[in-house]
């Protein structure tokens, strides 16, 4: 599992595998239209303005407008960046907690370990969404309490996946030439070990941020995400679904954006995780 | 040895279930909406509020609540709806065969659809040809991966239900199948494409094998060294994925069941959701967490005994 993740080795595989790449430049665009969107919309997100409820898309309203008058692709556009955040916020506290707990869990061993893998199987064996669902009812409403749902339920696999990396090197010769050489624990720790971890939990980090996205669109969708009137892509596809009939357009596109950018953040994720995998990265 | 082994797994299944069973607890316990304000609406008085909130415990310490709660659980007691006063148990158990009849007929539509793709380009000889359907097939299954579920029910309704009127929307109706197809087809397209992805990975490997060329040399149609050799072996881990599956098909019914108004488990804990019903919410997670763990039970105890080579490696490890 020792993988070498070099920028350039990764830039150079992603250009080979054009697929990847396309995902990478999907990201970057939809990342780049939610950074611009208080540039780029032609009207304020949540404004309603009920003379012009429900309006099929034209020139005025690109994507239409929803049941209170919304322009539609000002709420997609805002609603970009909730889906962004939830999904990197949640993978970086995901793998800050599980990193952690790997790392100590692998590296100490015996009560500690049992400890930490109990409770990984624990979190494992709840459906992911349901354990969301459960905490979120929890939680007071809003953008960290998706983050921190999501993160609970999502820790336990990178605490997995560390705890197994360190398992299979805290053997190795180079790791009893630093115990021999006195190296002390936080050392052999942080300067010897973790650099081998990194790369394979970035990769899972990757991978799972589209799901962290589908995830909380799900949540959004059952009315546990963030409050309206904050546009939130689930949100607005449930928003819509009263309305299929007259005007299809109010969830349609939202749905397409969920659709989009985790397209975008799966294709980049196989690009990765074939690139640390000798496996593939013969073929 | 292999009674010894269902013995293990299902020793450290009990962990894991009161692990489940404590983390809802846990959830419960520091909900902070008062369910006694949920049983007994807003215009209860303070004093009423008190004393049904001393009858139930909830004024006691957490370490003896949580054990009035095991012991509640040991009964069967999953508490009763604030809303419709019903026991939460035995709704659970009514809906169950429900959410079950869907999943499993979704289940067969992505077995049947995610090993179809994924067997495709290995039946195809034209290299160029091959190549193509197979790249076509993955972007598929990548575009199945990444649709939401529940905007895909929409679709289908918009487009079978609504413009075309071929098929109901919503509900069961009186069980018959029209009423099934859209919300199986729905929750199958993930599991389809996981299937198609793996399917495709054994294929490839399997037909790599020397036997495989064996069975070329003499002269066998490629029909049957695709569907009869090759499949065989590659055969394991799409059972495998497929006995993982049917327990994530709990996840996905949620959503599903929410659209349709699919009368499951996954609609129930939507309608706790909507009306801030606890007792539903949790007894709805607990229930959905329990049968998640039951079903990987029984699909490792059936993985160890349909595969040798496990059952090989676990008897060195004991010897």
């Amino acid at each position: 599992m020792k993988v070498s993740l070099r920028g350039q080795g990764i830039w150079l595989y992603l250009k080979k595998g054009k697929v990847h790449l396309v995902g990478l430049v999907l990201i970057f665009l939809i990342l780049l239209l939610a950074l611009s969107a208080p540039f780029l919309v032609p009207f304020e997100p949540s404004s309603e303005n009920l003379r012009e409820a429900c309006l099929p898309p034209d020139t005025k309203h690109l994507l239409g407008t929803d049941e209170l008058g919304r322009d539609v692709f000002s709420r997609v556009l805002y609603g970009a960046r909730i889906s962004l955040v939830v999904g990197c916020g949640s993978a970086l506290f995901s793998i800050l907690i599980g990193f952690g707990l790997g790392l100590i869990s692998g590296y100490i061993g015996g009560k500690i370990d049992s400890l930490i893998m109990r409770l990984v199987d624990v979190t494992l064996a709840f459906p992911s969404l349901l354990l969301a669902i459960g905490i979120s009812c929890v939680l007071p409403r809003g953008l960290l309490a998706v983050i921190i749902a999501l993160s609970v339920v999502g820790w336990a696999s990178f605490a997995r996946i560390t705890r197994g990396i360190i398992l299979s090197i805290k053997e190795e010769p180079f790791v009893e030439a630093a115990v021999s050489l006195g190296s002390s624990n936080t050392r052999i720790l942080f300067i010897h070990l973790l650099p081998h971890t990194i790369p394979m939990v970035m990769v899972l980090g990757a991978m799972r941020i589209s799901t962290f996205i589908l995830a909380e669109s799900g949540l959004s969708f059952l009315g546990l995400g963030v409050p309206p009137p904050t546009p939130s892509w689930g949100g607005m596809v449930s928003q819509g679904a009263d309305f299929i009939r007259t005007a299809p357009w109010i969830s349609l596109f939202p749905g397409m954006a969920i659709a989009l950018t985790v397209v975008a953040f799966n294709l980049l994720g196989d690009g990765l995780a074939d690139f640390v995998s000798p496996k593939f990265r013969k073929l | 040895m292999f009674g010894s082994y269902i013995i293990k797994r299902i020793l450290v299944t009990i962990p894991v279930l009161f692990g489940v069973v404590t983390v809802t607890f846990i959830l419960m316990f520091i909900i902070p909406a008062d369910p006694i304000q949920g049983m007994v609406g807003e215009r209860a008085t303070e004093e009423t509020i008190q004393s049904i909130r001393q009858e139930l415990g909830l004024d006691k310490p957490f370490i003896i609540q949580y054990s009035r709660y095991l012991g509640r659980l040991l009964r069967g007691d999953l508490g009763r709806s604030y809303w419709t006063r019903q026991d939460v148990l035995t709704t659970l158990l009514k809906r169950f065969p429900n959410t079950l009849r869907l999943a499993l007929a979704s289940m067969i539509i992505a077995i049947l659809i995610g090993m179809w793709l994924g067997i495709l380009p290995t039946l195809i000889r034209n290299p160029s040809i091959s190549f193509l359907v197979d790249r076509l097939t993955m972007i598929l299954a990548t575009l199945f991966i990444s649709t939401p579920v529940f905007w895909l029910g929409l679709l289908l309704i918009f487009f079978f239900s609504i413009k075309l009127r071929l098929l109901p929307a919503c509900g069961m109706g009186g069980g018959e199948i029209k009423y099934l197809i859209l919300p199986a087809i729905t929750l199958a397209t993930r599991s389809a494409a996981f299937i198609a992805r793996i399917t495709r990975t054994a294929m490839l490997e399997a037909i790599s094998k020397e036997y495989i060329r064996t069975a070329r040399a003499k002269g066998l149609p490629e029909w049957v060294v695709i569907l009869k050799h090759a499949l065989r072996s590659a055969l394991i881990p799409i059972v495998t994925l497929i006995g993982l599956d049917v327990a994530s098909l709990l996840n996905g019914s949620i959503l599903t069941e929410t659209i349709f108004g699919w009368p499951g488990i996954g609609r129930y804990a939507w309608e706790g959701i909507q009306r801030r019903d606890m007792n539903v919410v949790m007894g709805s997670v607990l229930f959905g967490a329990t049968v998640f763990v039951i079903i990987n039970l029984v699909v490792d105890i059936v993985y160890h005994f349909i595969d040798p080579r496990v059952r090989l490696v676990e008897r060195r490890v004991f010897l």
